[in-house]
């Protein structure tokens, strides 16, 4: 069997010693401001997060894009003169179509590399859901299941990664037309925060509103609980979006609401966080159970 | 009919003639109703809505004829269109409980009219969902249950409203001790006084004395100011209507050419009736700018009666029931909100309000106005939003009176509790249930803070107040007093205690605050209270010159 390399993505916001720990991949996206382009890099080596929320509270706007189809090039070359296959868990679909650019780089790939492998799976959740996605894919690699057995695995199983997030602002995920809401929810509506699950599609849905920011914090926690946690993964991952006090919250709350669960802080990276604004707060975790369709 | 008659039966034109009576009574002493107010804000209109309710009554009789039972119907019907605020609800049930008592009579006796009156309390208890004694209601069922008590033999319907009278007046004296709100502020019940005017204008009736007022039926509660909002246009212009006493120092009576007003007119408006009648002058006509005519006539005399009406309104109400032809789209759910100033409206409307109903503290919509907002909408399910613990149950009625949709009244008591709901609705998401239920919820969590101008003088809570000193006041409190309207809300806010719960201040300001004393306060609150997300919205409101909601 072939060795394989496990790829994940900016959206993922899988920060760098996760990505060494496990052996895992890594393709950036793009962010663009002031005239600048740099690559949407979790390791924060372009620019330190403080200073990229800071920009985006000023008012600047910052543009995303798409992992370019080159990145994609650039690591199954790599992987092909190291005699390996590659399996890429990729950013949602339903959010960003790098999935789309890695699968149609793969088949022009392998027309020239018939020997190599490239198996590109939808995680259909982004953010630190994509991640433990990813992680997952690691652990059976690391069982010694072939990339086809975890392709499969993830397929089936994508849909018990939860999201439960909100954001202090919903005008940055209208803009960047990442959220399904409908017209009432982006009325006037002042103190008022959305509650955003990742849906069976992979889609942002705003599917609550709560008055005020700690509120909504809370809320987030309450449903969370009303869910089942994975007994072999107790894991919780909070992601913040530069507030690291209300994801200290969060952590206390998690940890007296759901006992025996272990939390895990990091902030979000410039992709997720271009698109959610700052004040972002997501929680991830995995179920027993289904997301609701 | 003659008072002979009246005094031991009662026919249909009987019935219309006690309850003119009953209206003139009451309209004579609207004000003095008004001003029973518990709270020193200038919102008393207790008098102006039962009023409005007995002209419906008025209104209805007038439109029927026959049996005092059908007449009695119409009378009901009339009252609950035109009921508007808590008392009004009350007195139109009380009214109809009258209407089901004397159902099937051709005339009506002394002993009918007790039966109808224990059965109007019987109703009128019903309308209310927590009767509160101390009320109108203790004084409506002490007095008629004195009254059918001391019924004897060959009474005269005069001598049942004599005792009923008699009964209510001492029961209302009574009701300070009933209710410790109204002892604090040193008044008995509004509403109570008011039903005791309408029955002492039945009792003189019966008697054969005139009504003291005559009523007139186009003033009543037929103008629906629904029908003509911020976005209406002006397509028919005011009929205005008055006399005009000439004045010697103005002009020379004898010689004054009526064609003089009536080649103005013409230059104004149409539809013009000018008479000239020795030294008064009748006008009647139909314009777009009604000042003018004011200005021009005024040059030689000083008016003496006058009436103005846009006719847009009166278009729009006689057209409302024809035009049951909808424009919009069919909708699931729809909401109505009761809301009043320009920012307000647009700011409900974006939010997601179908409909506003136009109205407030000052100005209590009618049953009926209900109605003809509710005509206008396509759906399946109609949830309203009153604003106001007054208004409540005329929504209520007209929900229960409305059969071509499922209407549900939420029970939002103030502006603030109304705008919250709305920023938490989400018609796409959830059953009815659940969607009026985020609506309550969202509702309860809110606390209101208003701040207004002191109508009078003393001493509530331990606030001591001056009058047009600017007061502020949550729920039942007056929390403080001030004489500039931004320290009245920073006292008052003070009062309230810890804030820590609350995370959302929304600041919805009057159209009497200025640029400077709005910038004044929310730097204030902002200082004092940095953990508060604070929202300011210009609300434009009478009355109110800060509506907060906390949340």
């Amino acid at each position: 069997m072939r060795e394989y390399v496990i790829l994940t993505d900016s959206m993922s916001d899988t920060p760098k010693y996760i990505r060494e720990k496990y052996d895992i991949g890594y393709v950036k996206a793009r962010v663009s401001f002031d005239g600048k382009d740099i690559p949407a890099s979790t390791d924060w080596e372009h620019i330190s997060a403080k200073e990229f929320y800071d920009t985006m509270r000023r008012g600047t706007r910052i543009v995303t894009s798409q992992v370019p189809s080159e990145e994609f090039l650039r690591v199954y070359k790599e992987c092909a003169a190291a005699g390996k296959d590659v399996l890429y868990i990729a950013c949602s679909s339903g959010l960003s179509g790098s999935i789309n650019a890695a699968t149609a780089m793969a088949k022009e790939f392998v027309e020239q590399h018939p020997e190599m492998k490239i198996v590109c799976v939808d995680a259909l959740i982004s953010c630190k859901g994509q991640m433990m996605v990813t992680l997952k894919a690691a652990e059976l690699r690391a069982q010694g299941k072939s990339i086809d057995e975890v392709a499969a695995y993830i397929e089936a199983n994508r849909y018990k990664f939860h999201q439960f997030g909100t954001v202090e602002n919903l005008e940055y995920l209208r803009r960047a037309g990442r959220v399904t809401a409908t017209a009432a929810f982006f009325g006037n509506i002042f103190g008022v925060k959305p509650i955003i699950l990742s849906d069976e599609l992979g889609r942002n849905n705003a599917v609550k509103k709560v008055k005020g920011r700690k509120s909504s914090l809370i809320e987030i926690v309450n449903m969370m609980k009303q869910i089942p946690i994975d007994p072999e993964n107790k894991t919780i991952w909070v992601g913040h979006a530069d507030c690291i006090e209300d994801a200290e919250f969060i952590k206390d709350l998690l940890i007296k609401e759901m006992p025996g669960v272990s939390v895990e802080i990091d902030v979000i990276g410039p992709q997720i966080g271009a698109s959610c604004g700052p004040g972002m707060m997501g929680i991830y975790m995995l179920s027993t159970e289904s997301r609701i369709k | 009919m003659d008072a002979e008659l009246i005094m031991k039966e009662v026919d249909g034109e009987g019935l219309k003639l006690l309850l003119s009576g009953g209206a003139g009574m009451l309209a004579t002493n609207e004000k003095k109703v008004n001003d029973l107010n518990v709270f020193p804000v200038p919102d008393g209109d207790t008098g102006t809505n039962m009023s409005f309710t007995i002209k419906g009554a008025v209104k209805g009789a007038n439109g029927a004829s026959g049996s005092v039972g059908d007449v009695a119907k119409a009378m009901a019907k009339g009252s609950l269109l035109g009921a508007r605020g808590n008392s009004g609800v009350i007195l139109s049930q009380f009214l109809k409980g009258i209407s089901v008592g004397l159902q099937g009579c051709e005339t009506a006796g002394v002993e009918d009219f007790a039966k109808a009156f224990k059965l109007g309390v019987e109703y009128a208890y019903k309308a209310v969902l927590k009767p509160t004694e101390g009320t109108i209601l203790t004084v409506m069922r002490e007095a008629t249950d004195a009254a059918v008590l001391k019924l004897r033999e060959g009474e005269t319907i005069s001598e049942f409203f004599e005792d009923f009278i008699e009964e209510a007046r001492a029961s209302v004296k009574r009701t300070p001790d009933l209710l410790p709100v109204l002892k604090k502020a040193g008044v008995v019940d509004s509403g109570a006084v008011g039903l005791i005017c309408v029955l002492e204008g039945f009792y003189s009736v019966s008697k054969g004395e005139n009504p003291i007022m005559e009523y007139k039926e186009d003033d009543g509660p037929s103008v629906s100011l629904s029908s003509f909002g911020p976005d209406s246009k002006l397509e028919f212009g005011y009929c205005t209507e008055f006399i005009l006493q000439l004045m010697n120092y103005k002009c020379d009576i004898p010689t004054f050419d009526i064609n003089v007003v009536t080649d103005f007119l013409e230059t104004v408006g149409d539809s013009i009736v000018a008479i000239k009648d020795e030294d008064t002058v009748k006008i009647h006509v139909h314009t777009m700018t009604p000042s003018k005519v004011i200005e021009f006539c005024q040059q030689f005399g000083e008016f003496v009666t006058f009436k103005m009406e846009n006719m847009s309104v009166q278009h729009s109400e006689q057209s409302s029931f024809e035009e049951a032809t909808v424009t919009e789209e069919h909708k699931e759910i729809a909401v109505v909100s009761v809301c009043t100033g320009e920012g307000l409206i647009s700011v409900f409307k974006e939010l997601g309000a179908d409909r506003i109903v136009h109205g407030g503290q000052t100005m209590n919509p009618s049953s009926e106005d209900f109605l003809n907002v509710f005509k206008t909408l396509d759906a399946d399910n109609i949830i309203v939003l009153p604003n106001n613990s007054n208004i409540y149950l005329a929504a209520k009625q007209a929900a229960d009176m409305y059969k071509a949709a499922n209407v549900v009244v939420v029970n939002t008591k103030s502006i603030a509790e109304g705008y919250s709901a709305l920023t938490m609705l989400d018609v796409e998401n959830g059953t009815l249930e659940s969607i009026v239920e985020d609506l309550e919820m969202a509702a309860q969590n809110v606390q209101t803070v208003l701040v207004t101008h002191s109508v009078r003088e003393g001493e509530i809570d331990g606030v001591v107040f001056h009058e047009n000193d600017f007061i502020c006041l949550s729920g039942k409190k007056l929390l403080a007093d001030a004489n500039n309207k931004g320290d009245a809300l920073i006292k008052g806010l003070d009062g309230l205690g810890s804030l820590d719960d609350k995370e959302v201040l929304t600041l919805i300001y009057g159209k009497d605050v200025t640029d400077y004393e709005l910038d004044r306060i929310v730097s204030s609150i902002n200082e004092k209270y940095p953990m508060l997300e604070t929202f300011v919205i210009n609300g434009g409101q009478d009355v109110y010159s800060f509506v907060v909601a906390l949340e």
